[in-house]
């Protein structure tokens, strides 16, 4: 389209370059810091190399891969059906708030909205869903809460409305119902932005650990975040509160960035996947119009 | 037609959604309040045979109850619950649900639960942790007087002296069954190696200022190594507790000085004894005593383990000085700062409270009684099975000194709380790892008993009158006194602190204190 | 990590209004919000049953959704009485004396308590403005690499800081600001200042976490406006250049106006959580130091201490409530600015 004076580009890149290292680099040094000897860190601090190289953090959390593999099991599945079932309900919402000629349209919207701001808060929240719901140390537990995220429907629903009315009602013309509309037009003409709010839904379920330490008590339901986060955690409490006897090696350093490294390794494939959608759905959507 | 179907299945959906919402809504409204039995008094509930027979099992109805614990998930927990099981149903004919929860939840997850009234049985509670003032002040517990009278016969035989200051206001909410730990010494550690090098001895400190000379020594001689190391947990200012005052709150304002019959309540960071006590704070990290950055600094560990500090406040205990070596490799000396003394935060060190949820609150004391007073069953909820998660080295005592199989370690076991099993009972009848452990009970037990009783041990302040000041003070406490404890505020910042202290209302706080200590002095 | 709910996601939108002007009239008789329009060939029913007819299909398409929200988020908003109650376990929250508005005290009894609102509007609106400024700029800048691989590599690279913990973030900064070791006192050392103890020294924290707030979402954001900007039709801008217009003219004229519609709904829906701090920013990155309240505390870490001490239910509930009223507040006030603007722009 339009070609650049050599300079400019090459300062664009450079910035660019810069603000990409800043952002890596601090990754980098978690990476490093896993892989250390712990006395290594406190002498030398994060280093972009592990002075001494050990993978003693790795083997203390690892030293039980059962559980390890039993979590990755449960965070998968919880991930993989809240996600399905959190954008397709998302989805559905986000349709019905982008038509201009749905008549509760504002309503609707501020009744989404209204829940971001207002949250009743952990009590009532548990009750519902341990005793009216009885959903205690059940998966559903850790999926439910979550399906509806007044952001991501808006999100959607402002994408959406971009999609012209007239598709709608050549498609209504034809005899087409809502659903039909919403299946066969909308939605494969979002897919951007039905990738980038699926990532953040994935992102949401493969990290969370809060569901998990509130409603499930059974050791083999425990996902993957709420085991890691639990060792990460058990080291501060269990040193703040020292009882006499307690005869217990604490690890340290090095294994909180080996959980960091374990936590968010496997998404970030995730990310990286779904990318090519998000380029190549663009470029969908710079046409269609 | 696709639309068709499509449209009854939505249908079908949407109605199996409203009639969900109704009935949740029903549920909900009374599930609204929590849902203790209405009215009903403990010793009514069931059809419970005459007390003190606890070895009538058969007359009992077989019951399940719940024990909620810190400690992590173990694997072979459904064994170890069978073994128990068996176990228990020819005492109290009860069985247990063994409710592990991870450290850095159990405050969480124990306030939803009791927030919400949700039904369990025994709990663990302790002043840091599942706050045992907090809870009982709030109903969450049952109160245990009489329970403890009719089924608990071995508690009081061992513990009696105890369920009196761990009351409040005459009613017992908890049983007090961690006597190993009830006596707290203040003190400071010095590295063994060095104070040896510099000929310090231990024994002979009356004051602060007696450590100066070692800590001389090691600035000027041992350079990155720091005397005295803090970071701005409560470690920054752990030293303020070697203070001749009894606190009755470890931050908030209100202090009875040592030796005052009257029990009047004063304001101990305007003291002379406090100010003294910062300014030389200061000074010390002035001359390097103390490292700069406490403040910042989040924890101890990493320069403990890495040999940076040379010793840190902490409390003196026997045995305590073994486990420090076992996390921080190097040997200390524990010096004493203060004489071992029981107070009220002592007293609450670990105690077992009965949920008011709990349907069987006769039950859960038999169980309690019988927790505390057989080693088999203690043993079997800390350490597993024999055989399969321990095995026995030498039995000569009650005590048994245990090792883990052969090629088994502590993450590979079954069934391994490495040696936390003291959240369930009491920690003298536990076996152990080390085989020095008959000692160190002996130690503990001495120590226990040469320990005073504060004069107002048994005391608890009941903050909900004056809740927004204690949140106001608690604020400014933790705003100022990391960086007073380390010396590294300037003189301006103690005037400061105290003028926003009192700007808070810490008097209203002294007053109610005050109020709050005369009438429970006069019960006594 | 746990998930707040209502972090600004970002808005995807290819929203190119102006190229497909929905208000245009076609020949199909779309039905307008007013159901008693009398243009219309239909005699007038009863309004509310008739409308309610119309839009039988999206209701029911809304259903689910709807019904998800009504359990899981309106359901326990009953718990909002707490606010106004002393809560013991006993009673229950619907038995529980009444409080009045005692909860609420705290938050304003002293100077600090309400130093922490303050803290967290300014803060935050800050953060709404940098993170806006930042995102587009590079957004923009992205924009124009040429090399599809390049992007691709920038936005992971930029994203990257989105997934690490707050708590490692902490562990970085004091790394980079503690006072013996830390990286910028050597550097400082090095060229023959003083060290300075960063963590006591309130007055450069608004400063630093705004920085550290810029590094972990820059990316994050970015992404969004990118995907605005890759939405806008290219013919725009090659009729811009055939008419001769720079590079900046083209943004001035092309981009940011297309993009104000994106723009305006993330600021809207940002500025009704404005009372609402990101509370591991502020309690980990700050190392939860004390010497730094009056310029870091938070109303999140106030009342998360407050909680730890007292445990009340009550006050923490009190807090929320003051922290959404007023955010509704302020948000009611913005979008019915922007609905006087533009009525479609609005968020509700």
């Amino acid at each position: 389209m339009k070609s650049y004076p050599v300079w400019q580009r090459a300062i664009i890149h450079l910035f660019l370059i810069a603000l990409a290292v800043a952002c890596i680099i601090p990754l980098l040094l978690v990476l490093s810091a896993s892989f250390s000897d712990e006395a290594a860190i406190g002498k030398y601090g994060y280093t972009l190399l592990p002075k001494a190289f050990s993978t003693i953090a790795y083997q203390y959390i690892l030293s039980d891969p059962t559980q390890i593999v039993t979590a990755y099991g449960i965070t998968i599945f919880v991930t993989a059906v809240g996600t399905i079932v959190s954008l397709l309900l998302s989805s559905c919402m986000a349709y019905v708030l982008s038509r201009s000629d749905f008549a509760y349209r504002n309503k609707f919207s501020f009744f989404i909205y209204f829940t971001m701001l207002f949250n009743g808060g952990l009590v009532p929240s548990y009750m519902l869903v341990t005793q009216v719901l009885d959903l205690k140390n059940s998966v559903w537990a850790l999926i439910l809460p979550y399906v509806i995220v007044p952001w991501f429907v808006l999100l959607l629903r402002t994408y959406f409305a971009d999609i012209p009315e007239s598709l709608i009602e050549s498609a209504k013309l034809e005899g087409a119902g809502e659903f039909r509309i919403l299946f066969t037009i909308i939605l494969p003409l979002s897919l951007p932005a039905i990738a980038t709010v699926g990532l953040f839904i994935i992102l949401m379920y493969w990290n969370d650990w809060y569901l998990a330490l509130l409603y499930v008590d059974e050791g083999k339901k425990f996902p993957l975040q709420y085991l890691l986060y639990n060792i990460m955690q058990n080291l501060s409490v269990i040193k703040a509160n020292p009882v006499p006897g307690m005869a217990v090696r604490l690890p340290g350093e090095n294994t909180r960035m080996a959980i960091a490294v374990l936590a968010t390794g496997p998404i970030l494939f995730a990310f990286v996947f779904v990318q090519r959608y998000f380029i190549a759905g663009l470029k969908v959507g710079a046409i269609k119009g | 037609m696709r639309n068709k179907t499509n449209k009854w299945s939505w249908l079908l959906l949407a109605g199996l959604a409203l009639v969900l919402i109704v009935s949740g809504c029903g549920n909900g409204n009374n599930n609204g309040g929590t849902t203790p039995p209405p009215g009903e008094p403990p010793s009514n509930s069931t059809n419970e045979p005459a007390p003190g027979d606890s070895t009538d099992a058969s007359k009992l109805e077989p019951v399940e109850l719940s024990w909620y614990v810190m400690g992590t998930q173990q694997k072979d927990i459904e064994e170890v619950e069978a073994a128990v099981n068996d176990y228990l149903k020819d005492k109290i004919n009860a069985t247990l649900k063994i409710k592990f929860i991870e450290w850095s939840s159990f405050d969480q997850k124990l306030n939803a639960m009791t927030a919400t009234g949700e039904n369990f049985d025994l709990v663990f509670t302790a002043s840091f942790v599942n706050n045992y003032v907090t809870n009982a002040g709030k109903g969450a517990f049952m109160p245990l007087n009489d329970l403890v009278e009719q089924y608990g016969p071995h508690i009081k035989e061992k513990f009696n002296q105890y369920l009196g200051p761990a009351s409040i206001d005459g009613t017992l909410y908890a049983i007090p069954y961690n006597i190993s730990a009830m006596a707290q010494q203040r003190g400071i550690n010095v590295s063994k190696e060095l104070a040896d090098k510099y000929g310090f001895d231990p024994n002979g400190i009356k004051q602060l200022s007696d450590f100066e000379p070692l800590y001389e020594q090691i600035v000027q001689n041992e350079p990155g190594i720091i005397p005295l190391g803090m970071d701005n947990s409560q470690r920054s200012y752990q030293a303020m507790y070697t203070l001749p005052f009894q606190f009755i709150d470890n931050k908030l304002t209100g202090a009875v000085r040592n030796g005052d019959d009257t029990f009047t309540v004063v304001n101990q960071y305007a003291t002379p004894e406090f100010k003294a006590y910062v300014d030389k704070m200061r000074d010390w990290s002035k001359r390097g005593f103390i490292n700069k950055d406490a403040v910042s600094l989040k924890d101890s560990d990493t320069p403990l383990k890495a040999g940076k500090f040379a010793g840190i406040v902490d409390n003196k205990a026997p045995g305590w000085d073994v486990s420090f070596k076992t996390n921080y490799g190097f040997d200390i000396y524990q010096v004493a700062t203060t004489e071992p003394e029981i107070t009220t935060s002592g007293i609450f060190i670990s105690m077992t409270a009965i949920s008011k949820t709990s349907k069987n609150p006769e039950r859960a004391m038999m169980l309690i009684d019988l927790v505390n007073s057989d080693p088999h069953l203690l043993n079997l909820l800390s350490y597993g099975i024999e055989g399969k998660h321990y095995e026995v080295v030498d039995d000569a005592n009650d005590i048994k000194i245990v090792k883990r199989p052969d090629g088994i370690t502590a993450e590979t076991n079954g069934y391994d709380l490495s040696g936390g099993g003291w959240v369930f009972g009491d920690p003298w009848m536990l076996y152990d790892y080390s085989p020095d452990r008959v000692e160190q009970v002996a130690a503990q037990k001495a120590f226990v008993e040469n320990a005073k009783q504060s004069p107002l041990v048994g005391f608890v302040f009941n903050p909900e009158p004056v809740k927004t000041q204690v949140a106001s003070v608690t604020a400014i406490f933790d705003q100022y006194m990391p960086e007073l404890g380390s010396g590294t505020s300037t003189e301006a910042k103690l005037d400061e602190f105290l003028d926003k202290l009192n700007k808070s209302g810490a008097d209203a706080i002294i007053k109610e204190m005050q109020a709050q200590l005369d009438a429970w002095k006069a019960t006594k | 990590m746990v998930v707040d709910l209502n972090f600004p996601f970002p808005v995807a939108a290819g929203y190119d209004e102006t190229v497909t002007n929905r208000k245009e009239p076609t020949t199909m008789a779309v039905p307008d919000n007013t159901a008693l329009n009398p243009t219309t060939s239909f005699p007038p029913k009863k309004g509310f049953l008739y409308t309610l007819a119309r839009n039988k299909w999206l209701l029911l398409l809304a259903a689910p959704a709807t019904l998800v929200v009504l359990v899981f988020s309106y359901l326990p908003m009953f718990g909002l009485i707490l606010a106004f109650k002393k809560y013991n376990f006993s009673d229950g929250i619907l038995g529980s004396p009444w409080a009045g508005f005692g909860n609420f005290e705290y938050l304003f009894a002293t100077r600090d308590a309400f130093n922490s609102t303050i803290n967290t509007v300014y803060l935050n609106a800050i953060f709404i403005f940098l993170s806006l400024v930042g995102a587009i700029i590079v957004a923009l800048l992205m924009n124009e690499v040429r090399n599809k691989w390049m992007v691709k590599s920038y936005q992971t690279a930029l994203f990257l800081p989105y997934f690490i913990s707050w708590v490692i973030v902490g562990y970085f900064v004091y790394a980079l600001l503690n006072f013996d070791n830390g990286t910028i006192n050597r550097w400082i050392g090095a060229m023959g200042g003083e060290y300075v103890q960063w963590y006591t020294r309130p007055e450069y924290w608004p400063f630093i976490l705004s920085l550290v707030y810029l590094w972990k979402y820059v990316g994050y954001y970015s992404l969004i406006y990118l995907a605005g900007i890759l939405g806008i039709d290219k013919e725009y801008y090659e009729a811009a250049m055939i008419d001769g217009a720079t590079k900046l003219q083209q943004i001035r004229k092309i981009t940011l106006p297309l993009l104000s519609p994106l723009i305006t709904i993330m600021v809207l829906m940002q500025i009704g959580r404005i009372f609402f701090a990101d509370f591991g920013l502020f309690y980990n990155v700050t190392q939860n130091s004390g010497a730094l309240y009056s310029t870091t505390d938070v109303i999140d870490t106030y009342v998360f201490r407050t909680f730890r001490v007292l445990g009340d239910a009550g006050m923490a509930t009190a807090a929320g409530l003051y922290q959404a009223v007023c955010g509704l507040i302020l948000v009611y006030i913005s979008n019915w600015c922007v609905r006087k603007v533009n009525k479609d722009e609005a968020l509700f």
